[in-house]
């Protein structure tokens, strides 16, 4: 019988741990409890201090810093190696793209199942429900799996992120790599940044997106102005991004950004499940559409029926004058 | 003479995507999923990797490349499309009595390209059904090969590999060696159209169909993935609808509105 919960941990942006690593470290400090489970987490050694501040009650680090590049060999190698150490019942990832990259090669490794992109999860004995849109977004699915250490990758926001508790002691255990563990197969001839403008989706508390009614990248312009009154980030639907409207970090859906804004405007999209798989959970939806029967509406708080280029810079207008009469 | 570079792109039939919610029932019962009149197409993210592996054969004449697909029941006629599109062969491997998940696809997957010979594996990043993403990078981790993912570009020289792989912020270039697995993102684009003289010759090229007997499997897994339950989202919400006289006055409306019930805050 395994005695833990293993989170993997990974670097984020700004060299920290990944905000959504956090939050599922807090998931997994939730779940523990009911479980009757220790949370060990794994970490490359650059964020093992940080790591070790929010609350495991034991921590891997790599034997060396991650590596540059993309070398998921490594990451596979030292997991595969933390599982091995830790003999966990399960082992959860954040369903980032080092998420998703990681969870099957390392289910593979340890002869055992996954799923991916948990929305939804609760334990039942020693055993996770989780819970994942499939068919696009049409169904909802709950899976129990098997054979352990249960694979998991969790979407963002399914837990908090635990209070840090500076000068906490926890018990730290260095991984060593497994002979061929540490030769990289990829060299990195090149990253071109692809760099938007845009607020980040994931941070903003209030998105307006496009779709393909906005006709072209001039309607983005549009939402663009309404965005900056409001605060706003600005997203799309899939048809702009592959376009080239607007740039693929600002796709919102099942194969985009997933997100749960206070506010979702969507301008100009019908509403498909795929999209809607990316947005739902939104506290606030409004809908601007000209197809009265577009599905969007019925996913809506807020709806108005109208041709966008013509509702927009009213909207815009209005808002404008709301804002110099505060 | 140069020798001939075996391509293996994996192709999985799953229902149409994009076909509109209201044809699906989902049975909760039976945890089961039915697509009414939504007819079955080949997975668009392998639909893309079937794309970038044309393209590497019409950049490299050398490419031999062949279809795989694995199902309970599959629908010939959709899979033939890899031949129209320019696959040189496919293989059916159908198998009603298992019931598997991805790592079971995985391993079944393997057993077909040791049988067919490989130098480079194309799969899409994941199935459009299941949403999962995992059969590819399992397939790599089987056959003990290197694997990179979401590939949206792919160049082959002799055999060096470079690859166009997204990140969330551009795209990583990358450089390796074959054997080797590559999985597709939907960057790579959409699969180009087979014309009516090419869906013709389709019907003259192998088509292989295999069962489980036909491959050197040993023994299968067992099914670690269990499905415990399937219902319908629930999504419905109350619309408050803003009627205007003209668009220009429902636009007004809708932001009169929406800072009335302060869903915008114009302060901060
Ligand atoms: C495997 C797979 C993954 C996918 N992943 C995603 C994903 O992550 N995100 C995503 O968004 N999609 C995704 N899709 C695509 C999805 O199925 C839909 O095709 C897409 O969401 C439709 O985008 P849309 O609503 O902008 O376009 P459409 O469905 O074409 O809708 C356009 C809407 O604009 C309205 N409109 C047109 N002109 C105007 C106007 N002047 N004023 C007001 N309204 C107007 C129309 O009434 C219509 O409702 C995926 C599809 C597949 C198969």
């Amino acid at each position: 019988m395994g005695k833990y919960l293993l989170v993997f941990c990974e670097i984020g942006d700004r060299g920290a741990v990944a905000p959504a690593s956090l939050e599922v470290l807090g998931l997994a400090r939730e779940l523990s409890g009911p479980m009757k489970l220790e949370v060990a987490a794994a970490a490359p050694r650059e964020i093992s201090g940080e790591v070790a501040e929010c609350g495991p009650s034991c921590i891997y680090i790599a034997p060396s810093s991650a590596p540059t590049g993309y070398f998921p060999e490594w990451y596979a190698s030292f997991l595969g190696e933390a599982a091995r150490l830790t003999e966990p019942e399960a082992v959860l990832f954040a369903h980032t793209p080092l998420g998703q990259d990681l969870a099957p090669r390392l289910a593979q490794k340890l002869g055992t199942g996954l799923v991916t992109d948990a929305a939804g999860i609760r334990a039942e004995g020693k055993k996770l429900l989780v819970t994942k849109a499939v068919y696009g977004g049409v169904a909802l699915a709950t899976y129990s799996l098997n054979s352990t250490p249960q694979i998991i990758t969790l979407r963002s926001r399914l837990g908090k992120i635990p209070p840090k508790e500076p000068g906490r002691s926890t018990e730290t255990v260095e991984v060593k790599l497994p002979e061929g563990g540490g030769k990289p197969h990829w060299e990195l001839v090149n990253r071109i940044e692809e760099k938007s403008a845009e607020i980040k989706l994931e941070e903003a508390q209030v998105v307006v997106s496009g779709g393909r009614g906005l006709g072209g990248p001039e309607g983005f312009e549009l939402l663009r102005e309404l965005a900056g009154l409001i605060g706003a980030a600005v997203g799309a639907s899939r048809p702009p991004c592959d376009s080239g409207w607007i740039p693929s970090s600002q796709q919102v859906g099942i194969t985009g950004k997933v997100i749960s804004p206070q506010v979702y405007i969507a301008v100009a999209i019908s509403g498909a499940s795929q999209h809607l798989s990316g947005m739902g959970d939104a506290k606030k939806i409004v809908a601007i559409n000209k197809d009265p029967d577009a599905n969007i509406f019925k996913t809506a708080d807020y709806g108005a029926v109208g041709d966008c280029r013509q509702i927009l810079p009213a909207m815009i207008e209005t808002l404008e004058k709301i804002k110099s009469e505060l | 003479m140069s020798e001939t570079i075996r391509i293996l792109v994996c192709i999985k039939q799953v229902p149409d995507p994009e076909a509109p919610a209201s044809s699906f029932r989902i049975h909760s019962e039976t945890k089961t999923i039915t697509a009414e009149g939504v007819p079955p197409v080949i997975n668009p993210y392998d639909e893309s990797a079937l794309e970038l592996a044309v393209r590497l054969k019409e950049a490299n004449p050398d490419v031999r490349l062949s279809a795989v697909a694995f199902g309970a029941k599959l629908a010939r006629a959709v899979l033939m499309k890899s031949l129209a599109v320019g696959a040189d062969e496919l293989y059916l491997i159908e198998d009603p009595s298992v019931e598997a998940d991805g790592m079971i696809t995985a391993h079944i997957l393997a057993a077909a390209a040791r049988k067919i010979g490989f130098d480079l594996i194309l799969a899409g990043r994941q199935a459009a059904d299941t949403n999962a993403g995992g059969v590819g990078l399992a397939l790599a981790g089987l056959l003990d090969i290197p694997a990179v993912s979401w590939a949206r570009k792919i160049e082959l020289e002799e055999k060096l590999l470079r690859v166009e792989r997204v990140v969330p912020e551009g795209c990583e270039i990358l450089a390796g060696t074959l054997p080797a697995l590559v999985t597709v993102s939907h960057e790579a684009g959409a699969l180009r159209m087979p014309n009516i003289i090419n869906v013709r010759k389709a019907k003259t090229k192998p088509t292989h169909s295999w069962t489980l007997a036909d491959l050197e499997i040993g023994k299968l897994p067992g099914r670690s993935v269990e499905l415990t339950r399937l219902e319908a989202p629930k999504r419905e919400r109350h619309c408050q609808v803003i009627e205007g006289e003209s668009p220009a006055e429902t636009g007004a409306g809708l932001s009169r509105k929406l800072v009335q019930d302060g869903v915008l805050n114009l302060r901060s």
